[in-house]
Formats: C-alpha cells, sequence, structure tokens
C-alpha cells in the first residue's frame, strides 16, 4: 500500500488542480463593460480565450457571443453563439472519462454544457445579430429554435432523477429536499414571443402577429413566478399601427447576469469525519436601473418597460438541475467521506500499529481530500443581461434622433446612451437595441 | 518486469499513441449521391430527394402542359420567394436552382431573371445605351414578362424527448398565374423525417 500512496496522491492533486476554473481575467472584462466600452471587453475576451479551458469551450463562445453583440460585431456574434449552440448539442453526449472523473472530484471534470437558460437566450440574441444583418427569415429560425427548447426543457430532466431517487432524498434524515423545487415553470418567453410578435408585424402577417401578442399575455398569466411584474402597457399598441405611420421600437438590456455561488453544508456523521456538500445556487446581482426612458429631439418621450427578468428565468431552469446536482453531490460525497471512516474502523482493528498509523493518516488524508476536492461547479456565462424592456411609439415615417436614459431607483441618471439619424420607416420593423450592463 | 517487454511495450503504446494524431485532414472524395447523415440537420441529400420528387411532379403536370397547346409557346417562369419558415438555417436558394435547371433543361418551360439577379443585368443594359455601339446595344424596357411565379417554403416539425429527436421537414411548391393569381400547380413533399438518437456516452 505504501507503494501506492506516491502514485494515488499526483493523480488526486492533478485531477483537483484540472477541476479548478480560471476566473481572473472576468475582472479586466468586467472594468470594459461597466463603462460600456463593450468593443473594448470583446477584444478583451478574445485576448483571453486562453483562460478558458478546453472543457469551458461553450463558456468561452458565449461570453465573447455576448460582448461581440453588444459591440455590434453581429456577424462574429452570430457565428460564437451558434459554436456555443453546437457545443451545448453536442455536451449532450457525455465523456465516460470526464463524467467518472466528477463522480470522483467534483462537477467542475466535466465539460461546461451549458444552461438551459443560456441554450434559449442565445437564440434571442441570435436572433437581434441576424436582425441587424437585414435577415428577418433567419432571425425567425432563431425564435423557432426558442420555441423548440422551451417545449423540451419541461421534459429534459424527468429521466434523469428518477422516483426512487427522490424517494431516498426526501428520507434522508438532515438533508432538506423540497420536490417543488424541482418542477420548471417556464415553458414561453415573453421576450422571443415580442419579438416574434413586431417581426410577424413588419412583414404584413397580422395574424400571426395577433398570435403572439398573445402569447406574451399567456407567459405572463402562466408563469408568475417568473413574471412578477406588470404586462407592459404598450404592448397591444403594438399592433395598431395606423396605414401610413410608423413605429419605432426600443429595447433594452440592463443589469449583470446572475452568477453560481457555492453553498455549503456540513454533516457530521462521527468523530472528525463530515459530509460536505457544496452546492452551486444562483444568486442574482443587483441592478443599479429601475427604469428605462426614451426621449425623442422633438420631445416627445416613451417608457421601456420590463418584459424579462433573465435572472429568475435562470433561477427557474436551473431548479430541475439544481436537483439532479444535489443528488449526484451527496452520493459523492457520502462516498468520499465513507472511505476515510472505513479507514479509521480499519486502523481502530489493525494488530500492528505501524499499519493501523498508516490507516489513521490515510483516514485523515481521505477526509481532507473530501473537504478540498468538494467543490461547487460555478461556471455560468457571465455576460448575459438580468433583464430585458421594450417599449415603443408610432411616428411620421422619418429620421429621428433619440436618446434612450437608464434611471436608478431615486431618479438620479445611471447611463444614457444616444442613437443618431435613425430611419423610422413605415411598414417595416424599426428596432433599435440599447445595452445597459450596469 | 522484464525491462525488454516494458521497452517494447512503451513502444507500442507511443506508437499507438501518435498514430492518431495525424496533423493534416483526411479527405475522402464521396459520390455525390452517396447518403452522409452526420448531424440530422437538412443536407445534401435531402436536397436532392426534395427537388427530384417536386421537379418530377412539375414536369408531369398537365395544366403546364396545356399551357404550351392553349398559348403556342412555352410558359415563362419567374422564381419568387422560396421561404425558409423551418427552424434551421437553410439555403432554399439550391432547390429553386435546381428546379431552374430541371425545368429548363427538360425544355418544358423557360425562366427570367428573378428580382434579385435582374437589377445587375438592367444596370449592364443601361450602361450599353451609353457605350456599346448601336447595332449592339440592346434595348430597354423590352424584357419578357413572366407568365407564372415559383414560389414555396420549407417548414419543419420537431419533436424531443430525451435522447431520441424526429425532425420532419415540410417541403412546398406553386406555380402562380401572374395575371391571374390562379395556382396552376402545386408539389409538395413530406418524404424527409429523421430519428436522430444523441449517443449518451463518448469516451
Amino acid at each position: 500500500m505504501k507503494k501506492n500512496i506516491p502514485v494515488v496522491l499526483p493523480l488526486f492533486l492533478s485531477l483537483l488542480l484540472a477541476s479548478c476554473a480560471s476566473v481572473a481575467h472576468y475582472s479586466a472584462i468586467d472594468n470594459e463593460v461597466s463603462t460600456g466600452n463593450y468593443p473594448g471587453a470583446y477584444a478583451k475576451v478574445q485576448a483571453s480565450k486562453d483562460k478558458y479551458r478546453n472543457i469551458d469551450y461553450v463558456l468561452y463562445k458565449l461570453d465573447a457571443g455576448l460582448l461581440a453583440h453588444y459591440a455590434g460585431a453581429w456577424s462574429d456574434s452570430s457565428k460564437l453563439l451558434t459554436d456555443a449552440e453546437r457545443g451545448i448539442e453536442s455536451a449532450f453526449t457525455k465523456s465516460v472519462t470526464r463524467e467518472a472523473s466528477s463522480y470522483l472530484v467534483n462537477d467542475n471534470t466535466k465539460e461546461y454544457a451549458g444552461d438551459d437558460y443560456e441554450d434559449v437566450y442565445l437564440n434571442v440574441f441570435n436572433a437581434l445579430n441576424y436582425y441587424h444583418k437585414g435577415s428577418i427569415e433567419d432571425a425567425f429560425v432563431e425564435i423557432r429554435r426558442v420555441d423548440n427548447k422551451l417545449k423540451f426543457i419541461a421534459t429534459k430532466y424527468n429521466r434523469a432523477i428518477s422516483n426512487a431517487q427522490q424517494a431516498t432524498l426526501e428520507k434522508s434524515p438532515g438533508i432538506p429536499y423540497d420536490p417543488e423545487q424541482a418542477t420548471v415553470k417556464f415553458t414561453n418567453s415573453a421576450l422571443a414571443r415580442y419579438l416574434s410578435m413586431i417581426m410577424y408585424r413588419s412583414q404584413g402577417e397580422d395574424d400571426d402577429a395577433r398570435i403572439d401578442r398573445d402569447k406574451v399575455k399567456l407567459a405572463f398569466a402562466d408563469q408568475p413566478s417568473v413574471y412578477a411584474f406588470p404586462l407592459p402597457t404598450s404592448l397591444d399598441d403594438e399592433l395598431a399601427v395606423p396605414r401610413g405611420k410608423a413605429r419605432l421600437n426600443v429595447m433594452c438590456f440592463y443589469g449583470p447576469a446572475p452568477i453560481k455561488n457555492e453553498n455549503t453544508t456540513r454533516i457530521p456523521i462521527g468523530p472528525g469525519n463530515w459530509i460536505k456538500i457544496a452546492l452551486p445556487v444562483i444568486t442574482q446581482r443587483p441592478t443599479a436601473v429601475a427604469r428605462v426612458e426614451v426621449t425623442l429631439d422633438s420631445g416627445q418621450t416613451f417608457t421601456v418597460e420590463k418584459i424579462e427578468d433573465l435572472g429568475a428565468v435562470a433561477a427557474e431552469t436551473f431548479k430541475q438541475k439544481a436537483s439532479f446536482i444535489y443528488f449526484k453531490t451527496i452520493m459523492r460525497s457520502v462516498a468520499k467521506t465513507s472511505s476515510s471512516v472505513l479507514l479509521e474502523k480499519g486502523a481502530k482493528k489493525a494488530n500492528d500499529s505501524g499499519a493501523g498509523l498508516l490507516l489513521s493518516v490515510l483516514s485523515v488524508g481521505a477526509q481532507v481530500y473530501a473537504e478540498a476536492s468538494e467543490q461547487a461547479d460555478l461556471r455560468i456565462s457571465h455576460y448575459f443581461p438580468s433583464k430585458a424592456a421594450v417599449g415603443g411609439i408610432t411616428l411620421d415615417p422619418g429620421t429621428y434622433s433619440f436618446t434612450v436614459r437608464y434611471y436608478n431607483a431615486s431618479n438620479g441618471l445611471v447611463h444614457e446612451e444616444r442613437f443618431q439619424n435613425v430611419t423610422v420607416a413605415a411598414g417595416g420593423l424599426n428596432l433599435t437595441e440599447a445595452i445597459c450592463i450596469k | 518486469m522484464n525491462k525488454n517487454v516494458f521497452f517494447a511495450f512503451s513502444l507500442i503504446s507511443l506508437a499507438v499513441l501518435f498514430s492518431g494524431c495525424s496533423s493534416s485532414p483526411q479527405v475522402t472524395r464521396v459520390s455525390s449521391d452517396k447518403q452522409t447523415d452526420l448531424s440530422g440537420y437538412w443536407n445534401d441529400t435531402d436536397v436532392r430527394i426534395v427537388s427530384e420528387s417536386i421537379i418530377n411532379d412539375c414536369l408531369s403536370s398537365p395544366r403546364v402542359a396545356q399551357f404550351q397547346k392553349d398559348k403556342g409557346k412555352l410558359p415563362v417562369v419567374i422564381v419568387g420567394t422560396f421561404k425558409n419558415d423551418s427552424d434551421e438555417h437553410i439555403d432554399t436558394s439550391i432547390i429553386t436552382k435546381k428546379m431552374e435547371t430541371a425545368i429548363i433543361n427538360s425544355g418544358k418551360a423557360d425562366f427570367v431573371a428573378s428580382k434579385s439577379e435582374r437589377s445587375e443585368i438592367r444596370d449592364e443594359r443601361q450602361e450599353q445605351q451609353s457605350w456599346s455601339s448601336e447595332d449592339t446595344a440592346k434595348a430597354i424596357a423590352n424584357e419578357t414578362g413572366a407568365d407564372f411565379m415559383l414560389i414555396g417554403s420549407v417548414k419543419t416539425m420537431v419533436d424531443k424527448a430525451g435522447k431520441v429527436a424526429t425532425r420532419t421537414y415540410y417541403v412546398y411548391a406553386e406555380l402562380i398565374d401572374v395575371e391571374t393569381n390562379k395556382k396552376i400547380w402545386m408539389g409538395s413533399n413530406e418524404e424527409i423525417k429523421k430519428v436522430i438518437k444523441t449517443p449518451g456516452a463518448k469516451l
């Protein structure tokens, strides 16, 4: 056994080290994002590509894809987000070796397969990329992909968590388990429907636009946990544009994306032994923005109202995945600690004092390894916005300049963005996108 | 372990390892009609199946043949919008180009340049008015008007549960009389249905 220690120890240490994802590069990118310098942020994330491990391919593509979008590099963003989507599809097939190591070490050794909300919203941003590139047809393709994914999410994890597994968790003393938490209540995105509605309107397909408008309303009515705010008041006005008039739409994305933090519980199971359960939990990051207003140079103003809380959707769709992670973490942690307990029992029973000492040291080592290696997988893309807001105004066709202003709860100006000489044409889609990741 | 055996084993292992590390991609030429389904998405095989079926349908249409008998000339067709109503980024121009090629080569109809193609030709004609000799410059406002417009769409239906997904493609094409808006021919293909099983594990 002594001979095996030098072999086993580096193996576990290398597994442990390989399980650490770098996060240091984010601060430089975050600085650029906080000042609204999105081209700078995009350049910085590209320069930091080597900081992302191979297994974090999807994470890089999402981060870079979002920053490219904010920087107005539509083609780059489209390619990066499509790559991310393909990566998510490909990661559905799990690597046996990586899956096995995730049962020995932690989930950070696995390929990052993206969270459901990332998989859904990457298509929304890609739809906007295609719109900006002038292809409404391709934008519609992305919206249809959102729809298909939402249908699939509801059934995705049912097979992964069997009733027997759930029953085991519910009966386990000291381990809280809430079956209600494993039920996802998000199957319809008001933001995606809204985008689809104004795109259909621009194509003169009024019936389809009306159906999408109704689906926006249904999203709010059926999913109050995700849409805990009023329906945008301008919604019905979108489909009441008089003939010959033009509609200017402004879609704002604001607030930083949620992150994952580690929630650690230690359950003592004997002297010197405990089960460490380190779980990722979605943590919302606060936004300084409380309301958004658009002022045209002509003096007309309109409010841009919240239509989607992407942070809430992230938390909601993560619930089922979290319950699967919960079960797996407990299994892994119990196995790690059990080896320490067994070694300790062996040490007590050993007749040879040398062997007893060695087993005791190994027992402590196993517990230390369990403590050190039980780390939650906190990977999540950093640059999705936390909120989306929409608004619009009906105007005479022409060229307009306007300012989008973001205010905090005390009516203080947080940020403003200027748009010069925007053509607003009758019958088309005149959508302006504004970003404030603060 | 015997040193020689260990050495031989190491050499074999290294050889196996490096044999999998080629620096250039492996290229294999295959027949263009060979079925190569990699991702389950729309591919060249689907284009071939759909185009052949729709083209045959169109060329054997009695109403298209009747036009020539009635008017004493070949019908002139223009390609309109072939919409991608699917959930994939499909280049529908491949389908329309295949149809155009097959119909022209069949000798049963003529085609005129589509909306996206003709602006370049009009520019050229305009240039000829200033720069070409009088006897070679082509006349303006002498274009052939189309009798029919070819339009169509591709739609998909996707169902997915766990590791299995089905993708069904619905391709529609129709010829519409430009003067009367009458549909003189409609073709559809619903043969493309794929069951895609994603493997749960890889090495």
